[in-house]
């Protein structure tokens, strides 16, 4: 089967489907296209933008879940279904799923743009922690496994190392991470989280980590989302002054 | 230096004394711009640009004041009249300008405590105004109302005033009271009101949306819906979810009664 995350060639006629989503481009004059995107009997949206000698392509590629239904949160939670028991000083790794969206890109030598995003999955949103100091959280129900298991084109696998590193035994419920982190990586169309690992602490705090590099050898960090993911980081940097860490602190609980 | 002598009688000091004052009023004016130079920098990012502005300039001519002083009272000028004269000026004009001295430390005093920030959402419940603040400056708050009115308040009214600001907190609680008629099936009703906020992406899953029987009414038996959304889309919840409980209440035959009284009628042959 072809895969879809890609990049295509802007030409009248294009169609890709995503389950009920279905991505056309119409050539409307010279230069021209409307791209439009149907969700069952409905046309959700449409831009039009001119490709100059095949200049422009269109690329589609997972990104983080933080655009749909709009962006109220940049934060994940996955809850864990099971949830895991570890005992004391011990370390397991598990493979879970944390959720994605599809971004819809105009990609040309020198920039690219996103002009659309859409999730596969139905999105519910979490408060971690309290009102006055907690954050909202897109939600996520992982089952856990010891083998990789994903629904394609909504969820990304994940492979958690869980560490436990105080003396107690203790249960790990949800997984918190900041989308602003987080890295994707591509086989084909089979999405992954970059590697990480969860570190517990102590009975109320854990650390998640992640590391900047595949979970497996071999694996493509998605292209086009990436560059996005790394301009929006550099914002965040000269905004702030505080650049994006590659670890979150869970400290209302696991 | 006798003809300084002759103009202002008393005053008596050297060349060299005088060029030491002018160097005084010069490094002041230095340290002035200086010291202006400097507060931009840190001010901009905890302040407006006006009030950064404002406070930038007091900061620039008191350092030249103080200077200028200083160097008058090196070359032996007694302000001693003067201070009397400005003390009772002072008392003068701070009668005259208590309401705007108090604006100015209420603003200082805004940029401390920080109640409000330029975008919060709030609500003034004293002067029963909503709106969103525009700008925090030194005397007076901008503030546009919901209705799309710019509104300038004074900051001391601002300050004084009990102040509910709706996006301090990530996420709010939307409450709303249906009335069902006694006669309907009530566990019904909850679980469809409760399945409508679970099939709303936009009600937070955590903490859980709360449906019960808050009161047994006069015409009705009344839930209670308790739903948290995050802040910034509180209000497009609130009345999603109004409209929607009116809708699958509506659709399952669940009637929302009006108030209702039952009259009896004496037997007329009695």
């Amino acid at each position: 089967m072809k895969k879809k995350f890609d990049q295509y060639a802007v030409k009248d006629g294009l169609s890709i489907s995503f389950r009920d989503e279905q991505i056309t481009l119409e050539n409307i004059s010279e230069d021209s296209y409307v791209y439009r995107r149907k969700h069952k009997d409905e046309t959700i949206s449409k831009t039009i933008f001119s490709s100059k000698k095949g200049e422009v392509k269109l690329a589609i590629y997972p990104v983080r879940p933080i655009q749909m239904p709009r962006q109220l949160a940049h934060n994940i939670m996955v809850k864990l279904n099971p949830p895991i028991t570890l005992p004391p000083n011990s370390h397991v790794t598990h493979h879970l799923t944390m959720p994605i969206e599809i971004g819809v890109f105009t990609i040309s030598k020198k920039s690219n743009y996103m002009i659309d995003a859409f999730s596969l999955s139905f999105p519910k949103y979490v408060l971690y922690g309290q009102p006055n100091m907690g954050y909202i959280c897109r939600l996520h129900n992982s089952i856990m496994s010891s083998k990789e298991k994903t629904m394609q084109y909504e969820e990304a696998a994940v492979i958690m190392k869980f560490q436990n590193k105080s003396p107690n035994w203790t249960t790990v419920n949800k997984i918190v991470m900041d989308a602003y982190m987080v890295d994707l990586y591509l086989d084909g169309d089979t999405v992954y989280l970059e590697d990480s690992n969860l570190v517990i602490e102590d009975d109320d705090v854990a650390s998640l980590f992640l590391n900047n590099k595949p979970p497996l050898r071999g694996l493509k960090e998605v292209p086009v989302a990436a560059e996005t993911v790394k301009k929006f980081r550099i914002d965040i940097l000269e905004r702030t002054g505080f650049g994006v860490a590659g670890k979150f602190i869970m400290e209302h609980g696991y | 230096m006798d003809w300084i002598n002759t103009i202002i009688p008393g005053l008596n000091f050297t060349a060299g004394q005088l060029l030491f004052a002018l160097i005084v009023i010069v490094v002041g004016i230095l340290i002035g711009r200086l010291a202006r130079m400097t507060s931009s920098r840190v001010l901009s990012s905890v302040m407006s640009e006006n009030t950064s502005n404002l406070v930038q300039r007091i900061i620039y001519y008191s350092t030249i004041i103080v200077a200028t002083l200083a160097a008058l009272s090196y070359l032996g000028i007694d302000f001693t009249g003067a201070l009397l004269a400005g003390g009772i000026l002072g008392i003068v004009i701070g009668f005259a300008t208590q309401s705007v001295v108090a604006n100015l430390i209420s603003g200082i005093f805004l940029q401390i405590d920080k109640p409000v920030s330029i975008g919060d959402p709030i609500g003034i419940i004293d002067e029963h105004l909503y709106g969103v603040i525009l700008e925090i400056n030194i005397l007076s708050t901008s503030i546009r109302t919901f209705d799309g009115v710019n509104l300038r308040i004074p900051n001391e009214r601002l300050f004084t005033s009990k102040i509910h600001n709706f996006s301090k907190y990530v996420a709010r609680r939307v409450v709303i009271t249906v009335g069902i008629a006694y006669q309907e099936d009530i566990q019904n009703a909850i679980d469809m009101i409760i399945k409508m906020l679970n099939e709303n992406s936009l009600v937070l899953a955590e903490p859980a949306p709360l449906v019960y029987v808050d009161e047994l009414a006069d015409s009705s038996v009344n839930l209670s819906v308790r739903a948290w959304a995050p802040s910034t889309v509180w209000f497009e919840v609130r009345t999603q979810i109004v409209q929607q409980i009116k809708n699958i209440l509506d659709e399952s035959g669940i009637e929302i009664p009006f108030p209702q009284r039952v009259l009896w009628q004496g037997d007329s042959q009695a």
